[in-house]
């Protein structure tokens, strides 16, 4: 029923999290992703309540070899920031490799082999950010008509993605929510090529995990 | 030596217990109105990357080869953990298929679906960039990648694909 209404719209970080940003432990990144259909007509990339948003997100680290996973769910500041495509992940510093998809239009088996395919952008989340802004996703894609008016994303141009630097925006949204962190650090997402780069500390020989 | 046979013997008891795990699965299924069966199959399709042969590690020399010539020779890894210095080559092949069917009222569906057998050549390099470790692995399907290759720097992994290769010969 919540789920229906629309109701888990926004989901603050926790009482866990901010005590995790405060000790250093983890870092809150601020994504932004303006979306258009093939005519240019923008959608809004979290604006569904009752099925997938236009847009979800994998994203790999250390412990999936780099491979993105797709996240079930995504966190908003507030209602007027998911309308304007903003949203937020609570991560550990670290690098990660995030992957933007489109809603499921096929059977489950279909749509994970179609995602394997997705470009990977690099997150660099260093250790001695609280708040870090990745930058602003450009992107469009083909849609189709809903039943219910309207139109959903049914797929993304992977070549059409760019990453713009909206930081004064970022600023004043930050500047709401965390008053208490400053200004966030910049480092935009940048377009992966190459091999993995995995980093995490190397175990101790022998040591049992 | 102890503790290879008890590795060994560990592997063996893992082994073991597939056919019974493979055999609870289908139970269960069957009680759920479905069915499922896996049907191994020899391991000869590619499902992803570029397998590397045993014999295509010849040229690796421990406290020889450089980091260069295994770009040479076997061309960009796949991955790259830089604080252990270590490369990482990946590919999966097909080991079996597995056969599903739902049952719906007066419907149904079914499908068939590949089962992977993840591989990876881990080479590791000492601080001059030369080859210090290397071995052709499986990664395990229940363990994360990240597990898969901490362990393998611990140096406290599974059994290699060389030896499930030896274990497997009849």
């Amino acid at each position: 029923m919540i789920w229906a209404a629309g109701c888990a719209s926004t989901r603050l970080p926790a009482a866990s999290d901010t005590t995790a940003v405060d000790a250093g432990e983890k870092v809150i990144v601020l994504l932004r992703v303006v979306a258009a259909d093939e005519s240019q007509q923008r959608l809004e990339p979290f604006g569904s309540v009752t099925a997938d948003n236009n847009i979800s997100f994998g994203l790999g680290s250390f412990d999936t070899g780099g491979e993105p996973e797709r996240l079930q769910s995504q966190r908003f500041l507030s209602k007027e920031s998911r309308a304007t495509g903003w949203t937020y992940f609570v991560l550990p510093p670290g690098l990660y490799y995030l992957a933007i998809y489109p809603p499921r239009h096929t059977d489950i088996a279909s749509f994970r082999r179609s995602l394997r395919n997705a470009a990977r952008w690099r997150l660099d989340v260093p250790a001695s950010a609280r708040l870090l802004y990745a930058g602003t996703l450009h992107l469009t894609g083909g849609s189709n008509k809903v039943i219910f008016g309207g139109r959903v994303l049914s797929s993304i141009d992977d070549h059409c993605i760019s990453v713009a630097d909206e930081r004064d925006l970022v600023q004043a949204l930050t500047g709401e929510h965390f008053p208490a962190w400053g200004k966030p650090r910049v480092a935009l997402l940048q377009r992966h090529q190459g091999p993995i780069i995995l980093r995490s500390p190397v175990p101790p020989p022998g040591q049992p995990r | 030596m102890a503790a290879k046979l008890f590795a060994n013997r560990s592997g063996a008891r893992k082994d073991a217990a597939w056919p019974l795990s493979a055999l609870l699965i289908c139970a269960v299924a069957f009680l759920a109105a479905c069915v499922v069966l896996p049907v191994p199959t020899p391991e000869r399709k590619v499902l992803e990357g570029t397998p590397v042969a045993e014999e295509q590690l010849d040229f690796l020399s421990a406290g020889v080869t450089t980091k260069q010539d295994v770009v040479d020779n076997l061309g960009d890894p796949d991955l790259i953990w830089e604080d252990a210095n270590l490369f990482g080559y990946d590919w999966v092949m097909r080991q079996g298929i597995l056969l599903w069917a739902v049952g719906m009222g007066y419907g149904g569906a079914g499908g068939a679906e590949d089962i992977p057998k993840h591989y990876s050549l881990l080479i590791q390099f000492d601080e001059h960039d030369r080859v210090q470790r290397f071995e052709r692995a499986i990664r395990p399907a229940m363990k994360s990648y990240g597990d898969f290759l901490k362990d393998w720097v611990r140096g406290s992994n599974g059994a290699s694909a060389k030896d499930e290769q030896d274990r497997t010969k009849p």
